[in-house]
């Protein structure tokens, strides 16, 4: 009887799938989206790079003129998946919140993951569980060069787009390998070995000579770079980083190893946060100087702003950090190219690599000022209508790699200047 | 009385595999048959392969009434070591991977047995001490493998690997000695002792088994992702233990250990995984389908009648 029974509902189950599997749309392979450059009507904030119509927008501006009169454009409908997530801290939701805001107003779709650069397995997991639901671009933040060939050949044998964030490639056979791919768009990183050495060099002229760094694992490429930075500027200005802890992930763990340095080195001067991907990790390293008694000789310093950068400069517990203009428009570029790709007007045909400029802040007011602008999650780089006529090829044929490098580098520049 | 047991027990027994085919029907009508697609059956093995070998060996332990939390670590361990090994020579990665992991399952049958300690004290302090020979080996970094070693990823390998492991366990569990033993023993380890069973053998030997398999899931992970590090197999005790207890395993072991529950609840929970990914669903709530499906099935479908501790 039982036997029975699971057979009856194995061919129910073989029927309905059969049955939804052939009743299924395949109007997504064949459709056509008209993407419409809208006046944006929404009541968020629009930073734009620069006082002044930018070269890339006088050129967007032409190409709508030689059109008909609409700036309506054909393109391919689109999936993308981001390996970041889209919650948490502000940082999060800005960079999902742009990346939305483009992504649905030129005809595609996105779906974010948290949690992808954490391991390798989890990397390549990301990569096939998004392939098999469709995705037609892919971006993710590796944690190490050597999971990028698996990346590359799951990707190209599903005829999928996919670039790299956050991320450079150090490792000369991956570059080789990345530069014959058809299907690696490129990557959008920082210059982190200048932040690294930046920050360290700022601790110095605030008297500090004994660190203790929080990292993430050796052979994340971004870390790496940060790390060697502050190692050159350790060798220049006679500084010396006596202990690390890596890969923490909870603030629970930062206070812990706060604690630890605290106890094993009563001469330590600072804690400088190279990298990491948990939230709260600041305040929780505050809490544990404070709790220590050691506010005024052990200062915090860190890369990526905070959320509690104001906070944590207005107690004195945090001396200097470096930064992008906002940690979400690197991703925010490398989907935008990804995007266009996707949509059959790709911005370059070879692998492009976008750098972005990162800045210090050493005092409360510049603080305030930069939270002001990207401290709302729901600002936008640019509005919609920017997004759409000059960051969209198929509206703005003036659209390049290089054009692309520029608008990055006036954003950084003017970033703080409204 | 009576009669109301039996059934119980036979809504236990078939709840997993009604658990497999609502999951299955379900992601199949909402994502709008995108279920059965050639990529997406490729995306599910590929899934389902580290759980399902896994499960596998753990089926042994778990038929003895014991647990393993060691086993992720296993296969991170091993996997360092094969690609250390594939430094030398890339043929040599397949046993610098199965050899350590035999090695360590027989430590862990080796503290549970020999020192006297519950299977998970014992195996959460060998955990420890992996983990810590693992930190030290990587020096807080990765390990690469050779690139040419990525190309033995292949998805026939996979496949042929997972038939094989499946059957020789499927034959080993059910038609030898040793696998009845291993229920035997979870039933009851003072009468097996008595019917003259080495329990204590025979508790190591699982472990072996499984501390192996994990070796060789280190070696599919070295050429799946071309790395080594501390975070590999971080997910794989969460998603076998996960399968099994969906798979209808008891934690209690013995003769209501079924192998049919590997299989069922490893497809299962890569089902589970792939429907929600396939409807697009956030990090945040798969954990929290995933715990409460769990929930619901352990809670539907546990044996407690026979439940007197965890081992």
């Amino acid at each position: 009887m039982k036997s029975k029974f699971l057979v009856g509902l194995l061919t129910a189950t073989m029927v309905i799938g059969c049955m939804t599997g052939c009743g299924s749309s395949t109007e997504s392979s064949t459709a056509k989206t008209s993407t419409v450059a809208e006046k944006d009507t929404t009541a968020t904030t629009a930073v734009e790079a620069g006082n002044e119509s930018t070269s890339m927008e006088a050129a967007a501006d032409a190409t709508s003129a030689e059109s008909t009169g609409s700036n309506s454009v054909e393109t391919k409908p689109y999936k993308l998946a981001v390996g970041l997530p889209d919650s948490g801290a502000t940082m999060f939701s800005l960079m999902s919140n742009n990346i939305k805001t483009f992504v649905n107003a030129t005809g595609g779709e996105v779906v974010f993951q948290g949690g992808v650069g954490a391991s390798a397995d989890a990397t390549i997991q990301f990569v096939e569980d998004q392939i098999a639901a469709g995705a037609n671009g892919i971006i993710i933040s590796p944690p190490s060069d050597s999971v990028i060939p698996t990346v590359d050949s799951l990707c190209s044998d599903a005829g999928v787009y996919w670039g790299i964030t956050f991320r450079t490639v150090k490792d000369d056979a991956v570059k080789e390998l990345l530069n014959s791919s058809k299907y690696y768009i490129g990557n959008c990183s920082e210059d982190e070995y200048s932040a690294g050495y930046k920050v360290m060099s700022n601790l110095h002229d605030k008297g500090v000579t004994k660190v203790a760094i929080i990292s993430q694992a050796k052979g994340n490429t971004t870390t790496d770079l940060r790390e060697a930075g502050a190692n050159k500027a350790c060798q220049d200005f006679g500084m010396e980083i006596v202990a690390e802890a890596r890969s923490l992930t909870q603030a629970s763990d930062a206070t812990s190893a706060a604690e630890s340095f605290l106890t094993a080195y009563s001469d330590l001067d600072a804690i400088f946060v190279v990298g990491t991907t948990g939230t709260g990790m600041h305040e929780a390293i505050a809490k544990a100087i404070e709790d220590a008694g050691r506010q005024n000789d052990v200062k915090l310093a860190t890369i990526d702003f905070p959320d509690s950068m104001v906070s944590l400069f207005e107690s004195g517990d945090l001396v200097t950090c470096a930064g992008l203009a906002s940690w979400g428009y690197d991703p925010f570029m490398i989907t935008v190219t990804l995007a266009n790709q996707c949509m059959g007007c790709p911005i370059s045909n070879t692998p492009v690599s976008y750098s972005c400029n990162m800045f210090d802040i050493n005092d409360l007011d510049t603080a305030k000022a930069w939270v002001s602008r990207f401290g709302n999650d729901q600002t936008l780089y640019y509005d919609k209508d920017t997004m759409v006529k000059t960051y969209c090829k198929a509206n703005n044929s003036g659209l390049t790699a290089d054009s692309m490098q520029k608008a990055i580098t006036d954003f950084t520049e003017n970033s703080l200047s409204k | 009385m009576e009669p109301n047991r039996q059934n119980t027990i036979k809504l236990q027994t078939i709840f997993p595999f009604l658990g497999l085919i609502a999951v299955i029907m379900f992601f199949q009508v909402v994502t709008h048959g995108s279920v059965f697609t050639i990529r997406n059956i490729k995306a599910v093995l590929n899934e389902s392969f580290f759980i399902l070998i896994a499960t596998v060996g753990f089926s042994f332990v778990m038929a003895e009434g014991n647990l393993d939390l060691s086993m992720g670590t296993v296969m991170a361990v091993s996997c360092v070591c094969a690609a250390l090994g594939a430094r030398i020579t890339p043929l040599l990665a397949i046993p610098c991977a199965v050899i350590p992991g035999l090695l360590l399952g027989w430590f862990n049958g080796f503290v549970h047995v020999n020192l006297k300690l519950g299977s998970l004290i014992a195996t959460m302090s060998t955990q420890s001490i992996f983990t810590g020979i693992l930190i030290l080996t990587l020096n807080g970094g990765t390990i690469s493998a050779p690139m040419e070693m990525l190309r033995w990823n292949s998805m026939t390998l996979k496949i042929v690997t997972m038939l094989l492991i499946t059957l020789i366990g499927f034959y080993v569990y059910q038609n030898t000695a040793f696998g009845k033993r291993c229920r035997a023993v979870g039933a009851c380890a003072e009468a097996a002792k008595q019917t003259g069973i080495n329990v204590g053998r025979i508790k190591k030997s699982s472990f072996v088994i499984l501390g192996g398999l994990c070796g060789l899931l280190g070696f599919f992970s070295l050429i799946r992702t071309g790395t080594a590090s501390s975070s590999t197999g971080s997910d794989l005790m969460m998603n076998v233990w996960c399968a099994a207890l969906l798979g209808g395993l008891p934690l209690t072991g013995g003769f209501a250990s079924k192998y049919r529950s590997v299989i069922v609840g490893s497809f299962t929970m890569a089902f589970l995984a792939n429907g929600m990914t396939l409807m697009g669903l956030a990090t945040y709530d798969k954990q929290l389908i995933k715990g409460v499906v769990f929930l619901i099935t352990i809670a539907l479908s546990f044996d407690r009648e026979n439940m007197v501790v965890i081992k």
